[in-house]
């Protein structure tokens, strides 16, 4: 069976699968690169992508559309990014606190929600395959990049925006200098709590679309804490990529190529106990972490709050 | 501190945790439940009988372990977000302890290695942040909540490996610590054990520390101010790592509390039950302002909440982590309102 | 906005007011409801019935729905049954658990009893401490649907002897004691469970459908029970395919992990497989998923999916389990005074596991199943296991399964 394994066929289906989960954690993190290159970290993440993948999961299913529930989705993520925004933003309060607390209010909401007002599990549509027509026939990348629902596409279409944003636009570097050197900024004239507000914004919105991402594009129904811990790994994506969206693309995809491969490797009764291959993802990270964390630095206000005068 | 100071205090804090409850019977009441049941079992269930104050006890012997070491790290300035891993990490450490030093060792000796053995594994499971924290300046927390995550892989491993039950059967279940090396129990016929008198041991040593020595001293100082402390000779990242380490001691010597005093055995149940505590007693040692004795009082507020929030979720059947939802809530509008009140948290 | 004064202004009279104010809404409350809490709540038993009668005449057709609320006149000991179920995750499943909700409500509707559910207690230890509170109530039943309560029940039995714990997938001979020395509490009722008949025959389809010769079999934690349905499973496979191969996983320690048995199930499609099994619980949601995406045949355990989900169309069957007639059985022993060190076998031969067959299942297949369905409820064809392939799966002599057929 492990012959059969070494394959490039199954090779190919790896990467696939990799680059299919990838969004449920690539959407967060290049939110959250955005908001805490402004200085704003949201632990809560994990907390915005429940209430999120239910609201779109439940949206969903009342209209039939999962373009729907994901529009819904992302009104309840800016929604929440409103009010997370505020309150580190504009009252300036601990932001480990409140993201705790954010992500706390996420783990209760939704179950509660989920358990009063469906009896059973429903199937939703959600967002099909859509292969690219041309460019999905190239062998290897083929399959692996252009064989997917459209919201990957959008994912990976997000990586070089951000990138371009973050580094080449105005709006872009005034999140920079906000994160950097708030005092600066102001100097500059900038106004530094609507910025740092407009970033957390948007990261909350693109953690809307990662948590949206599991109820309306990877999986067809929903279950009691759906998204696993996946907001946590979100943040230390960013940490292990050192704040830069290209750079967090290699731990990222790491992590989910080693879990896909995890998978299939304990069916190929190759004799290694399956807890020991589950361990496999999160050791990894691990392990690699003294390569990743070399010369990792974070934003120099990241986390403090400030006081426009 | 005046009696008035004292009183502003708490009504303000109560007040929000006020805030925090009501939205929790908000959520009662949508869901259609009878609020005035909730509302009173909530209130008076945990004194009804023995067994809930007993219940109550438990909940209290554990926050307060893991939040008076949380509380620390907060006058330092640095969170412990990872008990819930130092939690788990410790427990296992005493059943391995238990589990392969008990032929050679007699059982009173061992028990008390099996807490050091708690204490140690927390200890351990704070080393990575503590360094990360400390030595290269970086945030801890994110690497923390990620240790969390790990710390369940861990357990699962450890379920199926060393301390792999021998009755188990396939079912993830430890081997269950016999009598002997148990902690006694306080109150027949309950959960309660000797642990709430070892706590309370334990919440002394924290005031102690905390309050009557140099290094609590240099605790307070490098939360304050650390470029002046720092100035003033104090090695910052030294102090750091101590008390991230003596936080997750903590942690972990609540969880050997919690299995030689409750529960005996371990299954992978563990992880959630570590969740629970180990993040709930954050919002106790924000709620006790971080000093050892408010810890006191608030954690004898959370456990009794938790227990009345246990009896209301059986009799109006709604779920359990709508107490989670709370105690987020309460997250934030605790920290909204001692920020209101210029606590420098 | 640009900064919140600090309000510093809370007079003491002000916080004092608040105080006073919070504790007389506070004990107005408790003074409100304090009858309320006295003890366990008394529930009347009501029961809704709903009759439709349509009447014709006179060229129209009227239909009139009447609704009466019947309380339940009169107590019998059945109905004075206070009787608690313990889900691991809850009856959404359409599995595991949804095949004893079923169960615990058809016997509520039919005896009246006072019925309490506790869902998502997965472990025993987060289970305890609601079994304990139950029973401290005055509960006589406690159910708990799952191998993972079998400590705890015997941990806390000790502490009320005259309730009854009842124990599913569960056997004396596995626990031993709670505590080494020990003796097993007597008012723990076991149920054990065969999955290997019905594995058995499920794997027989599986073994005729494939066309590939490649077939998944996906299971929660490894236990005992989930185990015999694995290797008879492979043995059945055997039976009809020898050139078929079965691809195996455990999803470690959770049968509710739905998202880990899809991406299984998943990778073993990508490997080749045109069939993939589920046994049981979470597992079966995430399977079944993967199988309506990918295409490929299926089956579950423990509720009947061919009639709850009429939609999936490749769906080789399910092996149902009727708890009730289990259940039932361990109340009436507890209402006769008889219950006490209770053990009951729940197999084909005794009528409580049966075989659901999807409806696309060729009827050739279909006909060789029911012949062996046949044998194994006369007693012709039984079904063993090599036990010491639990511990050392990778013995030669494991393989291709560990189950050995007698009677075929």
């Amino acid at each position: 069976m492990l012959e059969a394994l070494l394959t490039v066929e199954f090779f190919i289906t790896a990467m696939a699968l990799t680059v299919r989960i990838a969004p449920t954690i690539l959407f967060a993190s290049l939110g959250e690169v955005i908001s805490e290159k402004a200085g704003v970290v949201n632990l809560g993440v994990e907390g915005v992508m429940l209430i999120t993948a239910f609201t779109a999961f439940y949206t969903s299913f009342h209209t039939g559309n999962p373009a729907m529930g994901l529009l819904v989705a992302l009104a309840i993520g800016a929604l929440i990014g409103l009010v997370h925004g505020f309150l580190t933003v504009y009252l300036g309060l601990n932001q480990v606190v409140v993201g705790l607390g954010l992500w706390l209010f996420g783990l209760g909401i939704p179950d509660i929600l989920y358990r009063i007002s469906f009896k059973e599990v429903p199937t939703v549509k959600v967002f099909e395959e859509t292969p690219i027509p041309f460019l999905s026939e190239i062998p290897f990348i083929g399959p692996v990049i252009f064989k997917h629902n459209i919201l990957v596409y959008l994912a990976l279409m997000l990586i070089p925006a951000v990138y371009l944003i973050i580094n080449h636009t105005r709006p872009g570097l005034n999140f920079v200098v906000c994160g950097e050197n708030p005092k600066a900024a102001h100097a500059a004239g900038i106004n530094v709590l609507r910025t740092r507000m407009t970033a957390v914004l948007i990261g909350s919105v693109l953690a809307s679309l990662s948590g949206a991402y599991f109820t309306t594009a990877f999986l067809r129904s929903y279950i009691t804490n759906i998204t696993f811990g996946r907001g946590f790994i979100a943040l230390a994506m960013v940490y292990f990529g050192n704040w830069s969206p290209v750079r967090l693309l290699l731990p990222l995809l790491l992590y989910n190529f080693v879990d896909s491969v995890q998978l299939i490797l304990q069916t190929a009764d190759i004799g290694v106990r399956y807890y020991v291959l589950n361990m496999i993802p999160y050791l990894t990270i691990i392990a690699l972490m003294p390569i990743f964390a070399r010369g990792v630095r974070p934003p120099a206000a990241l986390m403090k709050p400030f006081k426009q005068p | 501190m005046s009696f008035s100071y004292f009183f502003k205090l708490a009504a303000v804090n109560l007040g929000a945790v006020a805030v925090g409850l009501s939205l929790g019977m908000l959520i009662v009441y949508i869901t259609g439940a009878d609020i005035i049941l909730a509302a009173s079992t909530l209130i008076f269930a945990p004194l009804s009988d023995l067994y809930n104050v007993a219940e109550m006890f438990v909940w209290f012997t554990a926050l307060m372990v893991i939040a008076q070491g949380i509380g620390l790290g907060i006058r330092a300035g640095v969170w412990n977000v990872g008990a819930p891993g130092q939690f788990l990490v410790g427990s296992i450490l005493t059943m391995m302890v238990w589990k392969f030093l008990n032929p050679f060792i007699p059982p009173l000796p061992l028990t008390l290695l099996m807490l050091v053995g708690g204490a140690a594994g927390g200890l351990l499971w704070a080393l990575i942040p503590a360094v990360i924290r400390s030595k290269f300046g970086g945030n801890e927390i994110v690497v923390t909540l990620l240790l969390n995550l790990v710390a369940v892989s861990v357990l699962w491993w450890a379920l199926d490996g060393p301390i792999r039950g021998r009755f188990s059967a396939g079912y993830p279940l430890s081997d269950v610590i016999p009598t002997a090396y148990r902690i006694p129990s306080l109150i027949p016929d309950s959960r309660l054990s000797y642990s709430l008198l070892i706590a309370l041991a334990v919440a002394a040593v924290f005031y102690l520390l905390a309050e009557k020595t140099h290094f609590g001293l240099q605790v307070k100082s490098v939360g304050l101010n650390p470029t002046a402390a720092k100035t003033s000779g104090i090695k910052v990242g030294w102090t750091l790592f101590k008390t991230l380490l003596i936080a997750g001691a903590a942690a972990g010597f609540a969880g050997s509390l919690h299995l030689m005093g409750v529960l005996f055995r371990m299954d992978a149940g563990y992880a959630e039950t570590g969740n629970d505590f180990g993040y709930i007693a954050i919002a106790v040692a924000m709620l006790g302002g971080a000093h050892p004795v408010g810890i006191l009082f608030s954690s004898i507020f959370f456990s009794y909440m938790m227990i009345g929030a246990q009896n209301m979720q059986r009799i109006i059947q709604i779920p359990f982590p709508l107490v989670y939802a709370v105690v987020g809530c309460m997250l934030i509008s605790l920290t909204l309102v001692q920020r209101i009140n210029r606590r420098a948290v | 906005m640009s900064r919140i004064k600090s309000v510093k202004a809370i007079s003491t009279t002000v916080a004092a007011v608040l105080a006073v104010v919070a504790l007389v809404v506070g004990l107005g409350i408790g003074a409100l409801a304090l009858g309320g809490l006295a003890g366990p709540r008394e529930v009347t038993v009501t029961r809704t019935v709903v009759s439709t009668v349509t009447q014709t005449g006179a060229g129209a057709t009227v239909t009139v729905t009447q609704t009466a609320t019947v309380t339940a006149p009169g107590q019998t000991p059945f109905s004075r049954l206070k009787v608690l179920l313990i889900l691991p995750i809850d009856e959404k499943d359409n599995s595991w658990n949804r095949a004893a909700f079923d169960a615990v409500m058809k016997l509520k509707d039919l005896y009246g009893f006072e019925l309490s559910i506790e869902r998502n207690l997965f472990d025993g230890t987060k289970a305890e401490p609601y079994a304990v509170d139950y029973a401290r109530k005055g509960y006589n039943i406690i159910i708990g649907q799952g191998i993972q309560y079998m400590v705890m029940f015997h941990k806390i039995a000790p502490q009320f002897p005259n309730t009854m714990f009842l124990c599913v997938d569960c056997a004396p001979s596995l626990v031993g004691a709670f505590e080494p020395g020990a003796k097993v509490a007597p008012n723990v009722y076991n149920i054990w469970m065969t999955l290997g008949e019905g594995g058995f025959l499920m794997g027989y389809i599986a073994g005729k459908m494939t066309k590939s010769n490649k077939i998944g079999i996906v299971g929660g934690g490894r236990v005992p029970s989930i185990w015999e349905g694995h290797e008879a499973f492979k043995l059945g496979v055997k039976t009809a395919n020898p050139n078929a191969e079965v691809l195996e996983a455990y999803m470690p320690l959770s049968w509710a992990d739905v998202a880990g048995a899809k991406k299984a199930a998943q990778s073993m499609v990508a490997a080749g497989a045109d069939v993939v099994s589920a046994s049981g619980n979470g597992i079966d949601v995430g399977v079944t998923e993967a199988a309506l995406e990918s295409g490929v045949w299926t089956s579950t355990v423990y509720a009947d999916l061919p009639a709850l989900r009429p939609d999936i169309q490749k769906l080789m069957g399910s092996i149902v389990f009727r708890w009730d007639i289990v259940f039932d059985a361990a109340i009436k022993d507890y209402i006769r005074g008889t219950w006490k060190n209770g053990f009951l076998t729940a197999t084909m031969a005794s009528g409580i596991v049966t075989v659901s067959l999807g409806k696309n299942v060729p009827d050739n297949v279909k006909a060789e199943v029911m012949s062996l369905y046949e044998k194994i409820l006369s007693g012709t064809l039984k079904i063993t296991f090599d036990y010491t392939c639990f511990d050392n799966p990778d013995k030669p002599e494991c393989k291709p399964t560990a189950a050995i057929a007698h009677g075929l």
